[in-house]
């Protein structure tokens, strides 16, 4: 879960911040676990929300662009140079992405939510979860290349 | 789960894999927070709970302080004085006494003390 906490917050000391109020929401309300889904799971998804919470706070998710007819194709990246990847590649990847970016690509791509369910955990339309996930997209393709992986 | 593309697949792969260990501090701090948690539970109060009495108790000593008294209105009031309505003697005005209007002639005629008879004339409707 340190990892999950410090791929939302690019500061070590807030993604500190984000286990200890995780870890002390999971123990407070463990009585309220059902057995349904994984108990990872439930951790992970209350991770999560702490990290938006300290986003949220400190304002970092306030602006976020939308964009009009945009291709995604013109973003996609090979599968090859995530193939490659190294775990610590990702954290400078997703570090080297303003806050909007990393969280709906973290969201998104990571963690495997909807763009309906990212709009309404961060209050923005759908259109605006779209457009920032392309924009991060273009961005770690960008991020890529300086780092030497094949992403055309 | 949102349809992913082969390298999103594999970011996300490598990306769940990542493990980040906590320092020791970091229990210790979720330790202390738990504490501090159960403390303050100890007997069910909260500061919010404070704080509520506390602005309830000030509305109600305001009310109680600025409201108007219950019985405003003159009339509700006690009297604070007895007014003395025992005759003065000298400026007391006498009502005349009654005398009876005289019941008239036999032939119907009315006969009024203060009109001229004249004046005195049936309503039309009740003319013959």
């Amino acid at each position: 879960m340190g990892a999950v906490a410090r791929r939302y917050c690019q500061r070590d000391a807030d993604a500190d911040d984000v286990l200890v109020a995780g870890f002390f929401r999971v123990f407070d309300k463990i009585d309220t676990f059902s057995n349904q889904g994984s108990f990872e799971g439930w951790v992970r998804r209350i991770v999560v929300n702490e990290a938006l919470m300290l986003l949220r706070k400190k304002h970092a998710l306030r602006q976020a662009s939308e964009l009009t007819e945009v291709d995604p194709a013109l973003y996609a990246i090979p599968a090859v140079a995530a193939e490659r990847l190294a775990e610590q590649d990702i954290l400078r990847l997703l570090d080297g992405m303003p806050t909007g970016y990393r969280t709906i690509f973290n969201l998104y791509v990571i963690e495997g939510y909807k763009h309906r369910e990212i709009a309404e955990m961060l209050d923005i339309s759908i259109n605006t979860s779209k457009s920032q996930l392309i924009l991060a997209k273009k961005r770690l393709r960008e991020l890529l290349e300086k780092m030497g992986y094949p992403a055309r | 789960m949102p349809k992913q593309d082969s390298f999103d697949r594999q970011f996300r792969r490598t990306a769940r894999a990542m493990r980040r260990r906590p320092a020791p501090r970091q229990w210790d701090r979720i330790e202390q927070r738990l504490d501090q948690h159960r403390r303050s539970g100890v007997y069910g109060l909260r500061p919010w709970m404070v704080a509520a009495v506390v602005v309830l108790l000030a509305g109600f000593a305001a009310l109680t302080h600025f409201s108007p008294p219950r019985h405003a209105s003159v009339l509700a009031q006690r009297p604070e004085s007895v007014e003395d309505l025992s005759p003065t003697g000298d400026t007391f005005l006498r009502i005349p006494d009654y005398t009876p209007v005289d019941e008239g002639r036999a032939d119907g005629e009315l006969i009024s003390r203060f009109e001229p008879r004249g004046r005195l004339t049936a309503a039309p409707k009740y003319r013959l």
